[in-house]
């Protein structure tokens, strides 16, 4: 369990009660409204099966693109970090890639491959590849050459070594890029839905913004925030403490 | 049983190695002494095929154990997995057996890092003599030990090999070390012209 517990709560709900001052002191709940009604909005929302249906097709690109990504920069990452070679090829795209802006990636996946789901996932992916691929080279340059010795000579078959060598040894580095991948993905994928898809919260809160509804744009906005959060706490840090049991010392 | 004719290994043209021979035959054991930087870890990788940039043949078992200076364990994994994932063909008994033989019968769920620098290296010979091969590699597993864990380890290593037979191929640069497990002795001077001859008995 996290330290602090009580306090991270507490402060939580001052975050809210700060939120609902503010909301207060402007007194227009067209500019800000308070949390209690974006929570009503949400629930209205929710009733009207609007909510569930865009957090599904967002959920759905965003894990797609993910999953794609971290295999995809995992493979090269990997490739890369244990061939020089390699490297010295691929290294000047990927800093290409690194320093295109997501959202260039997104206008031309549109206009070559056209407004359609391929696209935007591939945009997504595109711009999440890069970063997944050093972060990877990274775990790969410093893995252990002793232990990939030990398992040429005692014949261990690929599988063996993908699971009990490679894997656990990059194991921290996929769980970084995981991170950082996850937190960056969902936002790109909003912009991709804002900019040409017809569902997903991006593209609610394109109409909500050309509605000037600030109340919808943050119901949205707020119900993925909680998702996210709820990954987060229920899927990656537990999974990260199971795996990293071993890292307990004798005097733990 | 293992036949290298080595004539030459270099490094960046730089020669490191060059005509070393060996021929053993099974159970023979000899150690190779030689100060640092010689190149008796570069000889031991070409003896265990993991390095065959060289000039010359080689002629050795499939089967090959090896032991680094370092335990080099699966530290995400216990100490039984780390026998059992380089040994897959033994079963729970031969584990325990090999556990028992090592004083870690009790830490089979154990994970290396729980466990002491002298058990980690009881782990490693453990792992290297579980299922019995036709030759055994050593780079220098004795250095670096407290007097009494080095004894110990020596001890442990010539039980096992009396055991199973194996020919022994150790690097070290200690000479004691070649007389407690039995070993000829032989030493790598500078390269060029190494000029070592480890003809059979």
């Amino acid at each position: 369990m996290r330290r602090n517990t009580g306090i991270r709560i507490f402060s939580l709900g001052l975050f809210l009660l700060f939120w609902n001052g503010l909301s207060v002191l402007l007194g227009d709940q067209q500019v800000l409204p308070s949390p209690l009604q974006v929570f009503h909005e949400m629930s209205v929302l929710w009733q009207q099966g609007k909510l569930q249906e865009n957090l599904v097709a967002t959920a759905w690109r965003v894990a797609a693109a993910f999953g794609l990504a971290m295999l995809i920069g995992g493979a090269f990452g990997y490739a890369m970090g244990r061939s020089d070679g390699l490297d010295a090829w691929l290294d000047p795209w990927l800093i290409i890639f690194l320093n295109l802006p997501a959202l260039v990636l997104i206008v031309l996946c549109y206009l070559w491959v056209g407004l359609n789901e391929f696209a935007a996932v591939l945009a997504v992916t595109l711009s999440k590849v890069p970063m997944t691929t050093t972060i990877i080279r990274e775990g790969a340059r410093n893995s252990s050459s002793a232990l990939r010795d030990l398992a040429s000579v005692y014949r261990l078959s690929l599988l063996t070594k993908l699971r009990h060598i490679v894997l656990p040894e990059l194991f921290p580095h996929i769980v970084s890029a995981a991170r950082t991948g996850f937190s960056v993905i969902w936002k790109i994928v909003l912009v991709v839905e804002f900019l040409g898809r017809p569902n997903g919260i991006g593209r609610q809160i394109h109409t909500q913004f050309s509605l000037f509804d600030v109340t919808g744009v943050l119901a949205y906005a707020l119900s993925f925030v909680i998702c996210i959060l709820f990954i987060e706490f229920a899927i990656m840090q537990p999974s990260e403490k199971r795996v990293g049991r071993w890292r307990v010392d004798a005097e733990a | 049983m293992l036949k290298l004719d080595l004539h030459r290994k270099s490094f960046a043209g730089h020669t490191v190695l060059e005509d070393v021979h060996l021929d053993l035959k099974q159970g023979e054991r000899v150690a190779i002494f030689g100060p640092s930087g010689v190149g008796k870890t570069t000889l031991l990788r070409i003896i265990a095929g993991l390095d065959k940039r060289f000039v010359g043949t080689r002629e050795a078992p499939d089967e090959i154990a090896l032991m680094f200076q370092n335990p080099t364990l699966l530290e995400w994994r216990t100490t039984k997995e780390n026998l059992q994932i380089f040994h897959p063909a033994s079963d729970e008994q031969d584990i325990q057996a090999a556990l028992s033989q090592v004083g870690l019968q009790d830490k089979a769920d154990h994970y290396p890092r729980q466990l002491s620098v002298g058990q980690q290296r009881r782990l490693a010979l453990a792992r290297c003599f579980l299922t019995p091969t036709p030759l055994v590699l050593l780079d220098e597993p004795f250095t670096s030990l407290d007097q009494s864990l080095r004894q110990e380890m020596l001890t442990l290593t010539r039980a096992f090999l009396d055991k199973t037979g194996s020919a022994l191929v150790l690097v070290t640069h200690a000479q004691d070390e070649a007389e407690a497990l039995g070993a000829k002795y032989y030493e790598l001077r500078n390269a060029p012209q190494n000029g070592v001859e480890f003809a059979a008995l």
